[in-house]
Parts: C-alpha cells; sequence; structure tokens
C-alpha cells in the first residue's frame, strides 16, 4: 500500500439542482486497511459521500484521491470504471441474467481469455464469503444473507483499493443483521480491505468501525474510534444521535457542574450555564420516598432494564440500570431518588431548542 | 407505464464539463415537421387563420370531443381493469388464456372495427337483415336508427379497440405490486368491494392515467374511425378543411391548434395525475414471492367473471373477426385464396416499412427513455409525444413538402414512410421504452459501472439485457401502430408501394363493403396477432422471483 | 460468460432478418403491370413509364390501365387516392412532380388546381368534341365520362305516360309515400342538391326538400337500397345516378329511367364528368398525352364503363357497357351549365342545409 490515506477527500463540495448543499466542505481521510463508517442522519449527505468517491457524482469543489490518484476535482474527472473502487449497493444490485459465478466475475474482465485465472478467483472470493458450490446459482435462487455476501465478493473480486458499502444491512431482518454485519466485518478483515460504510444506524456504526465519522448536513462533525465517539461526542447532535443521552441544564464551576440532581464530575466544563450530557448508565435510580423524581415507565431487557424517570421539575431521564443491581424492586410510580457515576460531557448552554431526535430515516 | 407521464421538465440536472444532452439534441429533428406547421400555418392569412378557427364552431367541438374521448376511455377502463384484475388477482377459469389476449384487440385497427361494427349494426346491416328477417319485412326498412353512427358509436369503438392499451399498463402495474397490501387491507376490515374500491385502484392511479391518457389522447386524434362514422371532430373538420380549401396552410394552423390543446392534456393531466405521491414500492424484488398461491378465489363469481371475460373477449376480438371473415366468406374459397395470394407483395411491403420504422422509434426512444433514466429529465420525450398528436393526413403532407426542401432524394422513396412512422410512433415507443427502462434500478448500471464498464459496456451488458423484454415490447408497440397505419401511409408511399391497410382502403373506397376488404383486413390482423405471439412466447412465464 | 443464445437474443435477431430481407426486396410495381409484361412488344410502341395519380375506385381504372399497357408498352403505376388528398399532395409535390397524370372524380379539384398552375395545357385532338362544360377552355382538363342524376321507376307501378317528367313534381300528392332516395351521405345526392341551389337558390331549394319530406320520401341508406326498393316495388321512383339503374335493367327487372327536367324551360339533368389532366413538369409528358388520348378514345372508353357504367363523354362513341334500355349518349342530354368550382362550394353549403334532413 502506498504510505499517506488511501481516501482524501479536501474541501469536497456537493450542490444539487435543487439547490440543496448535500455536502459542504467535507474532509475525510481514510486509512489502508481501515473500516470507516459514515453516520448520520437521512439527509446529512453520506450517500452521496459514497457516490462523490465512486465517481457517480462529481463535486463543484474540491480534491477526491484515490490510493494518491486524483480522481475528482479542478478539470480531473476519472469515471468510475477507471476508479479502482468496489461498491456493495443497499439492495445489493445483483444482475439477475447472470449466475452467482458470473456476477462475482463481472469485474474481472482484465482476465477476459485467461479462464482459469478468472475462474479460480471467483472460487477464491466464494470461498472468503462461504458461498463455495452456488456458483450455478441465479441470485433470486438465494436468501437475502447470501446474496449481501455475494455482492461483497464480486465487489471485492476486483481488488479495488476501497470497497464502498452503502446502507448493506438495510435490507436484512433484524436477527440476520447483527450476524452477518460480523461476517461482513471478517471477510473485509481477511481481504484485508480498506471499507468505507454508509449507514443511519449507530448501533451498527458502533459495532463495524474502526472510525466513525459522524455527518451533520454535508460536514464531518466528529471523525473518531466508536469508543471515543461514545464517551466524547463533539457536539450536543452528535451525543444525541450516538446512543441515548440525557441532557440537564446546570451551572459549571471549577471541575464540577451544579444541576438538579446535585453536583456531578465535569472535567472540561466552561465557567457558567451549560447543558449536562448523561448516557442512561450513569444514572442510578434509588427507591427514596423522599427523592425527587419518580418512575414513569420500565422496560425490561432480561439482562438490563431501562427506567423512565421523571424530576419534580418535569425534566425526563432514560437510565439504564443491570440486573445484578437488584433495581428489579423499582416499581411504576416509586419516588427514587437520583445518584449520577462518573463524569459527565458538558455542551454549552442550549438556547431554547431542544436536541434533535431525528435519527431513522 | 406509470412512470412515463412523469415528464421532469424542470428538474433537470446539467452536469458540469458533460456534452449536451443527446437526447434533447436527437429529438430535436422530431421537431423539423412541427416546425414546418408552424411556417405552413403563418403563410395563411391571419384573417384567413381565425376566421377557419372561429368557423369551427370550438366549444361545440371541444365538448362533443371531450365527450367521445372520455366515453371511450371509460369505456376501455369498464372492459379492461377487471379483465386485467381477473387475470393477475384471482383463480378465474382459464386465466392465461385471457392473459394472452388481453392486448391483441390493438391488432385490429380501430378503422378496421368500425367497419366490422358497421356491417354489424349499420342500417343495412347483418343485425339488421337478421332483425328484419325474423319479423318478414323488407331489408330496406330502417327498422332502428343509426346507432352507430353518432358520437357514441364512435366512442363505442374506439373504446372497445384501444381498452388493450389500459389493459397492457394497468396489467403491468397489478404485477408489480404487491397483494400484501390488499391482503392487509383486508386484515384492517375492508371487504373485497372495498379492498378493490380504496387501496387497488388508488394504487393503480398511475397505470389509470397513463393508459387512460392514451386512449384519450387517440380517441382525441382518431381520423379513421369518426370519418368512417360519420362525426364531427376537430380531425374530420381539419380534414374537411384540407380539402374544401385544398388549403394545406389553413389546416396546418388548425392542427397546430389541435397540438396545443393536446398538450395542455398532457400538462393536466401530470399535474393533477401524479400530485406528490409516490406509488413505486420499495423492495418490490421480494414482494412477489410466492404471488401465485396468493390469487384471491372467485367462489360462487367464478362464473360471473367467466362471463365477464367471454363477453370483452366477444366484443374486442370475436365479434369484429367473426363479421370480417363473414364478409370475407362471400368471397368464395378458390377466389379468395387466389386474391390472397396476389397480397404478398403488400405483406412485404407493410413488414419492410413498419419493422423500419419501429426499430427507427426503438432507436430514438431509447436514447430519450435512457436520458430520463439517468434523471436528465422528460423534455425529449414529451417532444417525441408531439408526432402522436399530428393528423396523419396533415403530418403526412408536411412531411412531402419537407422532404422535397431538404432532402429530395428521400421523397417518393419508401424510407420516408419509414421516417413517418418515427414522427408518428417514437412517443408511444418512448413510453413503452420508458416503462421497461424504469423496472431496472439504477444501482444496476452503477454495479457495471464500478466494476470496470463503460457507461456503454453497462448498457450493453446489464441494462439492455434486463430491459430487453420490455423494449421488444417497444419495438412491437411500435411495429403494430405503423403497420396499421393509414393516413400518413397514403400520402406518402411511393407510386406502386401499397401496404395493407392501403388495400383495404382501396376496397372500401366509395360506398359499400367490398369482402376483398375484410380478406386484407384479416390478413393484417393475423400478421400483428403473429408478432404479438412472438413476444408472448419469448416472454418469461413469471417474474424470475416467484421461481425460487 | 454472457450467454449468448437466450430467446431474446433469437427473437432480436428474427426482427433484425425480418427488416433486412423486406427491405432488401425492391418495391414491386403494382399488379396492374402484370398484363403488360406478358405482352410481346412491337416496334411502334411507344414503352416507357407512366404514373397516374387516380381518385377512381382502383377496380374501375384497371381495365383503362391494362388496355393502355397493352396499346401503348408503357408500364403504368397507379397511386390510388382520395380526390382532394391527391389535389393536395400535387400541389405539395409542386416543382417535382411524381405523377404524370390526375386522374379524378372531382372536377372541381381539377379546376382549382389548374388556376394554381400546376396543370399541364394539352388539347388532345380526341377532346375536341366533347362539350366545353366539361373541359378546361386551355385544355387543361378534360371530363372522360360523365354520371348522369336521374330517375328510377317500377314500371309495374308507374304507367309509361305517367311518370314525373320533372324532379319537382315529387313533391306532388300522387307520389305521396312512393319516392325514395338517399341519404346525404352519399356524393351524388350532395352534388345533385347543389346544383338545385346553384340553378333555384336556397329559398327554393329548402322548401323543395321539405316538400319533399312532407310528402314521406324514403330516406335509404344508400343508393344501392334505392335501386333495390325501386327493382322490388317497395318504392314507385327513387332518384339515383344513371349506374344504379342499368344493373336493375339488364337482370330484366320492371325499371325504367327518366331524364329529368329535359322541357325547354327546365334546367335540365344533371352530368358531372370524371376528369383527366397531365401535371406540370410531368417527367413522361408523352406517355401521359397518350394516356390523355387513349383514354378519349374508343379503345380507352370502353374499358373505362365496364364496371360502373358510366357513359362516355366524348360525343358518338358507343355507349358499351351503360348501354340499357333508356340510356342516353350525352348529345342527347339537357344539362344545366355548371361552373364546377361553384358546385363544389355549393356541395359544403347542401350538407351543412340538409343533414338534419337528409342525414338518414
Amino acid at each position: 500500500m502506498a504510505p499517506g490515506p488511501v481516501i482524501d477527500l479536501r474541501g469536497v463540495t456537493r450542490r444539487f439542482a435543487s439547490g440543496v448543499l448535500a455536502v459542504d466542505r467535507l474532509q475525510l481521510q481514510v486509512a489502508a486497511g481501515n473500516i470507516v463508517v459514515l453516520l448520520g442522519p437521512s439527509g446529512s449527505g453520506k450517500t452521496t459521500v459514497l457516490r462523490l468517491i465512486a465517481g457517480f457524482e462529481q463535486p463543484e469543489a474540491g480534491e477526491i484521491r484515490v490510493a494518491g490518484r486524483p480522481v475528482a476535482g479542478q478539470d480531473v474527472y476519472v469515471p468510475p470504471e477507471r476508479r479502482g473502487v468496489g461498491m456493495v449497493f443497499q439492495d445489493y444490485a445483483l444482475f439477475p441474467h447472470l449466475t452467482v459465478a458470473e456476477n462475482v466475475g463481472f469485474g474481472l474482465h482484465h482476465l477476459n481469455g485467461r479462464d482459469g485465472a478468472r475462474r479460480a478467483r471467483v472460487q477464491e472470493l466464494l470461498g472468503l464469503v462461504g458461498l463455495a458450490g452456488f456458483e450455478r446459482r441465479y441470485p433470486h435462487q438465494l436468501s437475502g444473507g447470501q446474496q449481501q455476501r455475494v455482492a461483497l465478493a464480486r465487489a471485492l473480486a476486483p481488488n479495488p483499493a476501497v470497497v464502498l458499502l452503502d446502507e448493506p444491512f438495510s435490507n436484512l431482518d433484524a436477527d440476520l443483521r447483527a450476524r452477518v454485519r460480523a461476517e461482513v466485518r471478517d471477510i473485509l478483515r481477511a481481504a484485508g480491505a480498506t471499507a468505507i460504510f454508509v449507514t443511519h444506524d449507530q448501533e451498527e456504526a458502533l459495532s463495524l468501525a474502526d472510525e466513525v465519522a459522524v455527518l451533520w448536513a454535508g460536514r464531518v462533525v466528529q471523525l473518531a474510534s466508536p469508543e471515543e465517539l461514545y464517551r466524547r461526542p463533539a457536539t450536543r447532535e452528535v451525543a444525541a444521535f450516538v446512543g441515548d443521552a440525557n441532557f440537564l441544564p446546570g451551572r459549571a464551576h471549577g471541575e464540577a457542574v451544579v444541576c438538579e440532581l446535585g453536583t456531578v464530575a465535569a472535567p472540561e466544563a466552561p465557567e457558567g450555564a451549560v447543558d449536562l450530557m448523561l448516557r442512561p448508565e450513569m444514572i442510578l435510580p434509588i427507591a427514596d420516598e423522599s427523592g425527587n423524581g419518580r418512575v414513569v415507565a420500565r422496560e425490561f431487557y432480561g439482562h438490563e432494564q431501562m427506567f423512565t424517570l421523571q424530576l419534580d421539575s418535569g425534566a425526563t431521564l432514560r437510565s439504564l440500570v443491570g440486573r445484578r443491581r437488584h433495581q428489579s424492586a423499582l416499581r411504576l410510580g416509586q419516588r427514587v431518588r437520583v445518584e449520577v457515576q462518573g463524569e459527565a460531557v458538558v455542551f454549552p448552554a442550549a438556547r431554547g431548542g431542544a436536541a434533535p431526535d431525528e435519527r431513522g430515516e | 407505464m406509470a412512470l412515463a407521464l412523469h415528464y421532469r421538465l424542470l428538474t433537470r440536472s446539467v452536469h458540469r464539463g458533460r456534452l449536451p444532452d443527446p437526447a434533447a439534441v436527437l429529438a430535436l429533428p422530431m421537431l423539423l415537421p412541427l416546425g414546418y406547421l408552424v411556417w405552413l400555418a403563418l403563410q395563411a392569412r391571419l384573417p384567413d387563420l381565425a376566421l377557419t378557427l372561429a368557423r369551427m364552431e370550438l366549444p361545440t367541438l371541444v365538448l362533443r370531443m371531450a365527450l367521445l374521448a372520455g366515453g371511450a376511455t371509460l369505456l376501455a377502463f369498464a372492459l379492461a381493469v377487471p379483465w386485467a384484475w381477473l387475470v393477475t388477482r384471482t383463480d378465474v377459469p382459464g386465466r392465461r388464456l385471457f392473459q394472452a389476449l388481453g392486448p391483441l384487440p390493438l391488432a385490429v385497427p380501430p378503422y378496421v372495427g368500425a367497419i366490422a361494427y358497421a356491417a354489424l349494426l349499420a342500417p343495412t346491416g347483418l343485425v339488421h337483415e337478421g332483425l328484419a328477417r325474423l319479423v318478414g319485412l323488407s331489408t330496406s326498412q330502417v327498422l332502428f336508427p343509426p346507432l352507430l353512427y353518432s358520437p357514441a358509436g364512435a366512442a363505442f369503438v374506439l373504446g372497445v379497440f384501444s381498452a388493450p392499451y389500459v389493459f397492457i399498463t394497468v396489467q403491468s402495474a397489478l404485477e408489480r405490486s404487491s397483494p400484501a397490501l390488499e391482503e392487509s387491507a383486508r386484515s384492517l376490515g375492508l371487504s373485497p368491494a372495498g379492498v378493490f374500491w380504496r387501496v387497488t385502484l388508488p394504487l393503480l392511479r398511475p397505470a389509470l392515467l397513463a393508459g387512460g391518457f392514451l386512449v384519450f389522447l387517440y380517441a382525441w386524434v382518431d381520423f379513421g374511425v369518426v370519418s368512417l362514422l360519420r362525426v364531427r371532430t376537430f380531425t374530420t373538420v381539419i380534414y374537411n378543411q384540407l380539402l374544401a380549401g385544398l388549403s394545406l396552410p389553413d389546416s396546418a394552423g388548425s392542427s397546430l391548434a389541435l397540438l396545443v390543446m393536446v398538450g395542455l392534456l398532457l400538462l393536466l393531466v401530470q399535474r393533477w395525475g401524479l400530485g406528490g405521491a409516490r406509488y413505486t414500492q420499495v423492495g418490490s424484488q421480494r414482494s412477489s414471492v410466492g404471488l401465485g398461491s396468493r390469487r384471491q378465489p372467485l367462489g360462487r363469481w367464478k362464473l360471473a367473471a367467466l362471463a365477464y371475460l367471454l363477453g370483452a373477449v366477444a366484443l374486442t376480438l370475436a365479434l369484429p373477426l367473426a363479421v370480417l371473415a363473414t364478409q370475407a366468406s362471400k368471397l368464395g374459397p378458390l377466389v379468395a385464396a387466389g386474391f390472397l395470394a396476389e397480397q404478398w407483395p403488400f405483406v412485404r411491403n407493410s413488414l419492410a416499412v413498419a419493422a423500419t420504422g419501429a426499430w427507427l422509434a426503438l432507436g430514438l426512444a431509447l436514447v430519450t427513455a435512457w436520458g430520463q433514466w439517468k434523471g436528465r429529465g422528460g423534455l425529449p420525450g414529451a417532444i417525441l409525444q408531439a408526432g402522436y398528436a399530428i393528423p396523419g393526413t396533415v403530418l403526412g403532407l408536411s412531411l412531402v413538402g419537407l422532404s422535397l426542401a431538404l432532402l429530395p432524394g428521400l421523397y417518393g422513396t419508401a424510407a420516408l414512410l419509414a421516417v413517418a412512422y418515427l414522427v408518428l410512433f417514437a412517443g408511444p415507443a418512448h413510453q413503452a421504452a420508458q416503462a421497461a427502462l424504469s423496472q431496472i434500478a439504477p444501482a444496476m448500471e452503477e454495479a457495471a459501472r464500478v466494476l470496470g464498464r463503460t457507461p456503454l459496456g453497462a448498457a450493453r451488458e446489464v441494462v439492455l439485457p434486463l430491459a430487453s423484454p420490455g423494449l421488444a415490447g417497444a419495438w412491437l408497440m411500435a411495429f403494430i401502430l405503423s403497420i396499421r397505419e393509414l393516413a400518413a401511409t397514403l400520402v406518402l408511399r411511393p407510386p406502386g408501394f401499397d401496404t395493407l391497410p392501403v388495400r383495404i382502403w382501396v376496397h372500401t373506397m366509395d360506398v359499400g363493403v367490398d369482402p376483398r376488404a375484410s380478406v386484407v383486413a384479416l390478413l393484417l390482423i393475423a400478421l400483428v396477432g403473429l408478432g404479438w405471439l412472438a413476444v408472448l412466447l419469448v416472454r418469461p412465464r413469471s417474474s424470475p422471483v416467484a421461481l425460487g | 460468460m454472457v450467454r449468448l443464445f437466450t430467446p431474446r437474443v433469437w427473437l432480436a435477431a428474427v426482427m433484425l432478418l425480418a427488416t433486412a430481407c423486406t427491405t432488401a426486396a425492391p418495391a414491386t410495381p403494382p399488379p396492374a403491370s402484370k398484363a403488360a409484361t406478358t405482352e410481346t412488344k412491337p416496334a411502334e410502341k411507344l414503352g416507357g413509364t407512366l404514373t397516374v395519380y387516380s381518385a377512381r375506385k382502383e377496380d374501375l381504372m384497371k381495365p383503362l390501365v391494362s388496355a393502355f399497357q397493352q396499346a401503348s408498352g408503357v408500364q403504368v403505376t397507379l397511386k390510388s387516392g382520395a380526390p382532394g388528398e391527391l389535389a393536395l399532395l400535387i400541389e405539395q409535390e409542386k416543382g417535382s412532380p411524381r405523377g404524370d397524370v390526375f386522374f379524378t372524380t372531382d372536377a372541381a379539384g381539377t379546376e382549382l388546381l389548374r388556376q394554381k398552375g400546376l396543370l399541364e395545357s394539352y388539347a388532345s385532338p380526341n377532346a375536341a368534341k366533347v362539350p366545353p362544360e366539361f373541359k378546361a377552355a386551355d385544355g387543361s382538363w378534360t371530363g372522360v365520362i360523365g354520371r348522369s342524376r336521374n330517375i328510377m321507376f317500377n314500371t309495374t307501378q308507374v304507367a309509361a305516360g305517367d311518370t314525373p317528367g320533372s324532379v319537382f313534381d315529387l313533391t306532388q300528392p300522387r307520389w305521396k309515400g312512393k319516392v325514395a332516395m338517399a341519404s346525404i351521405r352519399e356524393g351524388g345526392v350532395r352534388l345533385w342538391l347543389a346544383s338545385l341551389l346553384l340553378e333555384r337558390g336556397e329559398e327554393f331549394t329548402m322548401k323543395y326538400v321539405d316538400d319533399l319530406k312532407a310528402n314521406g320520401v324514403k330516406v335509404l341508406a344508400n343508393h344501392t337500397e334505392v335501386a333495390n326498393a325501386v327493382a322490388r316495388g317497395e318504392a314507385a321512383v327513387g332518384l339515383v345516378n344513371h349506374y344504379y339503374y342499368v344493373p336493375k335493367a339488364k337482370e330484366g327487372a320492371s325499371v325504367g329511367l327518366i331524364y329529368p327536367d329535359q322541357g325547354a324551360n327546365e334546367i335540365g339533368t344533371l352530368v358531372t364528368p370524371l376528369t383527366v389532366a397531365i401535371l406540370k413538369g410531368a417527367a413522361n409528358s408523352a406517355q401521359a398525352r397518350a394516356f390523355v388520348d387513349f383514354a378519349l378514345s374508343p379503345a380507352g372508353q370502353e374499358p373505362l364503363t365496364t364496371q360502373e357504367q358510366e357513359f362516355p363523354l366524348v360525343p358518338g362513341v358507343a355507349l358499351g357497357a351503360a348501354t340499357a334500355p333508356g340510356v342516353k349518349p350525352i348529345d342527347q342530354i339537357k344539362r344545366p351549365q355548371m361552373d364546377w368550382v361553384k358546385l363544389s362550394e355549393a356541395e359544403k353549403r347542401a350538407v351543412q342545409m340538409f343533414t338534419p334532413v337528409l342525414g338518414g
């Protein structure tokens, strides 16, 4: 692999004919062998970024390099077929008139005339995705998960510099999704591929990615490892979008913030009015008739449970409690005292508007 | 077809640094005949033109035509919608046969249909004769008024023979939409009738609009049927003007007025029709799984449904064909055989010009439909529709002048006929090609591109093979419309180069039906029917998904 | 790897092949030319080709065309069309005509073409005797054969001395319920009414038609029905063109023919011509002249009149197939003198005025 990022987007801007700014001066670098997930709500421009890299869209400004080679920018436009990128489409886009082997071998046209080499590569890929023996089937004769793996094998076959995957799991049943996700990740690792996923599903992003790039209104607002992203979201929006988040107003002073729940540790807080962000697992309700809140809802998940608490001020909090905590005794309507465990993340106080809560399509 | 009307006139995305849209460039020459008409219309002195238009009694005329075209459309709906629904969604006996028969009435040119129904229902027709014999009256006694010779009669004939337009669009829409939607409506407590009115019909709205629009348009610009049945419409008025003043400029002006009305109609339909709702289903690939096992059992309605289908087939096919056969049989088998043998040159002429015209139309339609499929806007496709709305005689005559001015070598050759068919029928071919392409996810092409194919390579290896059944349908549509075209052919054919419709006309010229006209008509219908059969045979029996 | 021979590919191949073979085949002349090819060609024959734009029913033209081909060795191609369409086509082709001769049923259309300078003037020696109203003064066109507008009667119902002498007699009470005529959809009816409009004016004609209706005239679908009704005695008299009478007379039906309004002060019997003309700039001008000469010669008139029994407009030429008891040659018919263009305009007026009454 060449040194430097495999994918390099600098100041990339794409405006649609309707005037909507889909991608706004976007910066993104992806290192070889990395799996990066573009995470964002619908309309955040993440699919457009993928299509810009693939060459289906052209940027108005900025530059795109693939494996060090400029493919789009001022006076440069390399068409998709010469960019050396692979792509797995949302509904797989398997060619229904071709067999599995013909689909996987479709990108190996440089091996035309060398049927042996071509067949070997197809076999290799089908082995990698665990579909050896399915060569003569047609796409409609496969299950959704199998189609998914054929699409992946087809994208990987020509050894692309990067594989782009556009919401690849959205067409799978929920129980299948987690398993296929792990499979795809393992296959990509085994192939040593660089990959960029696009998804609006934060759980998927966190479980797949080496790095997650959160897109908001056409820009990357945070590029970080899943842990970092969860623990230290860069903005309120990211915090709300990645995982569950509780927000409470407070006043920061020194390394602590004073709020409705008392004094909470917050190492990097600025002085003055702030919003505290508390993850549900940081909030611990304890049965206490003199407490300042009560339980209004309970969702039981077996190994843990989620409580919805209402404070006397009217604010609601979500609280995730492990089973070992013996909090199962908490009844609906029970008055509780709320304790905070761990350090809070602090944002400048929001002016009136609530945090965006859109995360689905 | 549903999306075929979706002209995204205003949302063309112009790509930076790209060449002008090739579709627009190719569609431009189609504007030449239009431009020539405008130029001709300008030759007419304006007061004359105004007078001409005033004399046409526009309000009455428009009202009559609206009733005529509206009536035809309603009849086509009444015949074709239940037909399409029964064969796709129920277990009616003979489902496959009726499904195959659905588009076949297209093979009967409406003017031939009018001849057949006139022979049946006219004051001296077969029914009249039979009745007279029954009650023992003379056959020259008028027993009932000439019902067929009225706007209602014309609407009847046009509706019956253009019902396939509705059948084709509705049936393909039903095949594409999942029965799950209807089933969920049932589960929500709607009766079967309620489901039909509140779910199936609204879902079919784009298909109904597309098919209905074709019928309406066809009835609006029809010349053959209304002139045979002596109904005064825009086209017959134009024709009479043409003959009265023997002046093309005047009728060019009127034709343009007709064209403008059609254009407005088109805009209205797409405005009103496609509102903002989306009708395409997401994930349709899997929604049709097991369709075969989910047909609604008709139970005690089975016989009624069968009777309905038989009735529809009788009206659109059996009855007219039987009348033509009865007429033809008057010739006697020996004479008929000898006469048939003489028709070979006309068969060959018809096949040659219609096939060439269909290839030209498909070629152009592919380019424009491709552009639309790629999101480059529907303007070129919309331009192509104009040809369909120009009366054939006027178009033919203006092509004479145009070709003599631009390409004198082309005039007087059969090639000009193919060009005329291109101008006339690139519109319908575009609609069909566009419908075929709209079935293919753009991701198919993109997948081929990232796997190293150039745009042409992706088209050749992926998109065209996938669209080929639909494109064959588009070709067939253009072919059928071309092979039965009469008005422009009469004007443009080189001397000595007759086609089958011309022969039908030659044998029906003046008064009285010549049995030979019926023989030629049957020959023409047989040819078209064979073409349809060929397409039917190569079409996959069911969607590949359902095989799994 | 792509499978080549799917059924779709076969279909495409077949479609292409069909196109290829059929387009490769040259356009064949119509069957009309068959007769000429079998004939051995004497040295004095003219030869060459000729294209005739014909607004007459093809079957009726073929005998003339075959006879001319045999006599002249000229290969004739017919392009049949409606009268008006062909006239417009000729106008569009101005300057580079593809036809040589225009043969039509519509004298008015021919006269308009002459006024637009689209016809070649040729005074055929055979046209000399054609009455002046049936030809252009400058020789641009000539009437070839004619149709007359007659009254046909049933001889068992109407005694020979009792027949109506004028169409205007038919409104008399003695003909009440006994007259049949065809619907205005028939060209013959339209032209006849138009001639009345020109001769007698709108008011008179309107009253006449109203009186006819009041007198119980039967409006039948077409002239064939009128002839049938008279032959069967369902109507005592019927208004028809003469050639509907001829076949009935030949069949031996009890029918007779009247040329109405032949008296000194009467309007005469309408006779309309079928005309022939040479197009200006015709490529085959010699052949075109030969054709016109032939059509006006006894040898050409005979085949022209075989099937529809129109009669020659050249006085002295035998009636031929039109011969039947009571049919008169052109020089024995008193006729209204018609301006064909005016008659054509009056025809449109007649359609407007009388379709509500005689639409049937």
